[in-house]
């Protein structure tokens, strides 16, 4: 099984229903974003396309962040899920400096802007890397990633792409999907589709 | 290793939304012994269907907020030095219910403002009404003449009915977007406007900033601020002078579209591109892609009721509608219909009769602007913010000596914070509700705390949103003391003395639901919703609820109100053009008032999952402009009006004109953008403060 996640362009509105529900469900701390998107702009105005990209954890097949942690924290699973052992990391933020995405972050238990508060557990990590892990644990129940359950335009979609009749590996096959820095061949797990050309 | 953890005692409930009042969406809220885990746009629901935003996802956070009021809080030491002591809700309220019996009697009932910012709920009506049966004149709200009043009246005026609220999308192949950032506003309405996008309709956008829905749009017109009535008039003289109006629809269901022609030819493409800073191909093509895919909806914002005439612009865009026959129509704006429960809007509802006329006349700001103030056939008549402040810091006509508030921050959210500030610090006394100590609220002498929508029994009305149908708010959790806005008015109402309210909030909900032959509980227990189906076509067959029983192109009715019965377009009341003395020193044009998807008005920015995600106040400059005032992306600026300065972190784009600026609103403090605003000029009849196209210069502050 390899778990997989194809974002539609076409369809994301830049609403971040994504990144909000990503912060809530994983309880992550402040500027912490295992989840987020990004605003683009293309051309000059008027002439201009503005755009967004959703970004999260690319879960690589040939991932920088295992080879260069230390301790064995970060490691893949057998369904190609990149997943951290907070107990194992100690912070040395070699996978920061690795990581092509710019995914991981390093808990420092930053404090909020005055006058709101600490909600969640999310300082239970510092001191870790910690970054996106396809909410491994609702896959364990058989539930989709927060992230995609979320999105009301219909722009995620997750799934196994080994398995020829899941939506999501038929969506690779017709469709035209792209991976980001696809040149490097990091082999990511998320794939875009109506990336304008 | 949470699998490890044995299974909780998992529920889900249906409920609605009501963080930003409007949308209502439908969502499932799952609960693990009894503590919200999540809220999620439910698919099933009838009007929603699964679209929803991250403020109704993150009111979880708002159940558990270490910052809620949990108890009626009572001023101890002087105003706005922050002593309280708590209190329980008898003692709140007596001392409530005395100080406005005491400021009546002494004098008169209009010597108390009532005023509401937010809609936490559908009880703008009702609380109209607690305030109608106190007697008082001044009824206000935040909003206003800045949200929905001004483009209520023109949509009344023009055919009778507030079609432009009900976009068809589903059968639309083309949709014209004016002023409506809809992601970040009506999160449901922009899931079927994507999904109409998805089978191939057409979309066009009208906004000085490339936003959100901007960025899906097949055009995208990037309108000067201010400009739009010019931008609307040129469109509609395309589509006239090309014949690509349709005829037969104007013929059997317009009246006044000779007069219309005529005033339209006085806005040919060179003329209105100067004014608007549109390119004169963009404009033609837009008019003749609207006029041409059929059918075509139309979905605006309160952006047309922020600017000088908002009147006249919401007019128009009314106008684009019919003479391309996209009104009552499928595919069009449709006028859906009540499922019959008692209508809240309506005069005889809100019991208008119960304040004396001679009381009504007192109504503040009924001299100068008699469309808000003074009683219409078609409106809900309103005390002028600007004018209630006057009247507190000088005293004239009359002394305002209490304000009771309900959901609003009028510190922040109303134009010229610095007269706020000062009307408020010395107003006699001030109640004001709300979940937390906002900004007005710190100046308070009595504080109410206010249920959240996940804490409220009671139903999701909001026509705008809803199309007519009927769903219930099912209460999920409970936070300290807290009552529903709606329970809070019943209570204090019993306290006042007041005949004709309601003993309690159920009382209320069943009294609404009465004609259906359903108290709420029937409705909670069971599915909790009745459909209110979209209908076409009923104007057209029995005619408009207008004078002349048509679409008014041309108002004699809006020339007896002393104004122009054609839209005609003003130069904003400073600007390049009109100020151009003013624009040396202060060469940027701004649009204020923008949306931010994660906030509604001045709340939230206390949600730490909303704050993380959108922590800083951002200005919307053009790259190349921001690259000439030495501005880079991040940096600390400083905007300045001839009224007052604000600092906000720069984003530069390239999708915003390089002489115009966007500027979020409801921020506190030093990011507060009615600081900059100017509450003395007003629009004509209505009394708009205007936010959207004004003059400001932008500077780099010391980082």
């Amino acid at each position: 099984m390899k778990y997989t996640m194809v974002i539609d362009l076409k369809q994301c509105v830049g609403c971040d229903n994504c990144t909000v529900a990503c912060k809530l469900d994983n309880e992550t701390g402040t500027g912490i974003r295992w989840g987020r998107v990004v605003e683009e702009a293309a051309g000059q105005f008027p002439a201009v396309k503005r755009s967004y990209l959703p970004l999260l954890c690319m879960h690589c097949e040939d991932a920088e962040c295992v080879k260069v942690c230390p301790t064995q924290a970060t490691s893949k699973d057998e369904n190609g899920v990149v997943r951290i052992d907070y107990d194992k990391c100690m912070g040395c933020k070699y996978c920061i400096v690795a990581c092509p995405f710019n995914a991981r972050y390093f808990n420092e238990a930053q404090r909020p802007p005055a006058g709101v508060p600490v909600m969640g557990s999310g300082d239970e990590r510092k001191g870790a890397v910690e970054k996106c892990d396809f909410c491994h644990d609702r896959l364990a129940e058989g539930r989709q990633p927060r992230c995609v359950e979320v999105c009301p335009y219909e722009a995620r979609f997750f799934g196994d792409r080994d398995n020829p009749d899941d939506p999501v590996a038929k969506m690779l096959r017709e469709q035209k999907c792209v991976t980001l820095k696809a040149e490097e061949k990091f082999g990511p797990s998320v794939y875009y589709t109506g990336v304008e050309s | 290793m949470s699998s490890a953890i044995p299974v909780a005692d998992r529920t889900v409930v249906k409920t609605c939304c009501s963080i930003c009042g409007h949308n209502q969406c439908g969502v499932t809220v799952a609960l693990e012994n009894g503590i919200i885990k999540e809220i999620t746009g439910d698919p099933d629901d009838p009007v929603s269907r699964g679209g929803f935003c991250p403020k109704t996802m993150a009111s979880a956070q708002l159940v558990s907020h270490p910052d809620r009021i949990k108890t009626p809080l009572i001023r101890t030491g002087r105003r706005g030095e922050g002593g309280w002591r708590e209190a329980g809700w008898d003692e709140a309220l007596d001392l409530i219910a005395s100080k406005l019996l005491q400021f009546k009697t002494e004098s008169g009932a209009e010597s108390v403002v009532m005023a509401r910012g937010t809609n936490r709920g559908s009880w703008i009506r009702v609380f109209n009404r607690f305030a109608n049966l106190f007697g008082t004149p001044n009824w206000t709200e935040s909003g206003g003449a800045q949200c929905f009043t001004p483009r209520g009246l023109a949509q009344q005026i023009t055919f009778g009915g507030n079609a432009l609220e009900w976009p068809d999308f589903t059968n639309a192949n083309c949709i014209l977007v004016w002023g409506a950032n809809t992601v970040a506003t009506w999160a449901p309405k922009a899931k079927k406007l994507m999904e109409a996008r998805r089978r191939g309709a057409k979309l066009i956008v009208i906004d000085p900033v490339q936003c959100n829905i901007a960025s899906k749009a097949d055009l995208w017109l990037p309108v000067r601020p201010g400009s739009d009535v010019a931008l609307a008039m040129g469109m509609i003289n395309v589509i006239i002078s090309e014949g690509l109006y349709d005829k037969e629809y104007v013929e059997r269901y317009c009246v006044g579209f000779e007069q219309l022609a005529e005033r339209a030819r006085e806005y040919p493409l060179k003329k209105v591109s100067e004014i608007t800073w549109v390119e004169e191909r963009l404009i033609a093509e837009a008019a003749r892609l609207y006029a041409t895919t059929k059918p075509a909806c139309l979905n605006v914002a309160c952006t047309l009721d922020e600017i000088i005439d908002p009147i006249q612009i919401s007019r128009v865009v009314c106008l684009l509608g019919a003479v391309t026959g996209n009104i009552d129509v499928k595919g069009g704006n449709a006028y859906p219909r009540s499922v019959g429960q008692v209508s809240i809007d309506s005069n005889a509802f809100i019991r208008l009769d119960a304040v004396p006329k001679q009381v009504q006349d007192k109504r503040l700001g009924a001299s100068e602007y008699p469309l808000l103030c003074t009683n219409l056939p078609i409106n809900f008549p309103m005390a002028h913010w600007p004018a209630i402040l006057r009247a507190i810091l000088t005293g004239e006509p009359y002394r305002i000596r209490g304000i009771f508030l309900m959901g609003g921050n009028p510190l922040l959210s109303i134009a010229n914070s610095q007269q706020a500030r000062a009307a408020l610090e010395k107003v006699e006394f001030l109640a004001v509700a709300d979940l937390f100590l906002s900004k007005t609220a710190e100046l308070a002498d009595v504080v109410l705390p206010v249920s959240s929508w996940l804490e409220q029994d009671g139903l999701a009305d909001s026509s705008q949103a809803t199309y007519g149908t009927l769903r219930t708010r099912r209460k999920v959790a409970s936070f300290g003391l807290s009552l529903s806005d709606i329970e809070i008015m019943c209570r204090l109402s019993t306290k006042l003395g007041l005949a004709d309210f309601w003993a309690s909030e159920p009382e209320y909900l069943d009294h609404l639901l009465q004609p259906l032959n359903l108290t709420f509980e029937d409705l909670r227990k069971g599915d909790g919703y009745v459909l209110g189906p979209m209908q076409y076509g009923h104007h057209l067959r029995d005619g408009f609820r207008t004078p002349s029983g048509k679409i008014e192109l041309y108002s004699q009715r809006l020339g007896e109100w002393g104004s122009d019965p054609l839209p005609f377009f003003r130069e904003p009341h400073e600007s390049p053009y009109s100020t151009p003395e003013l624009a040396k020193k202060y060469p940027l044009v701004m649009t204020t008032g923008r949306r931010v998807i994660t906030y509604f008005h001045t709340g939230l920015r206390n949600v730490p999952a909303l704050r993380d995600v959108k922590p800083v106040p951002v200005l919307d400059i053009n790259r190349r402009t921001a690259e000439e005032l030495g501005i880079a992306e991040g940096d600390k600026v400083a905007v300045d009006t001839p009224y007052g300065s604000i600092q906000l972190w720069a984003n530069p784009t390239e999708g915003i004109h390089p002489r115009v600026i966007g500027v979020p609103h409801g921020w506190a403090d030093e990011a507060n953008d009615n600081l900059l605003m100017n509450n003395e000029v007003c629009s004509h009849g209505i009394g708009t403060t205007p936010l959207r196209g004004t003059l400001c210069a932008v500077r780099r502050l010391a980082q």
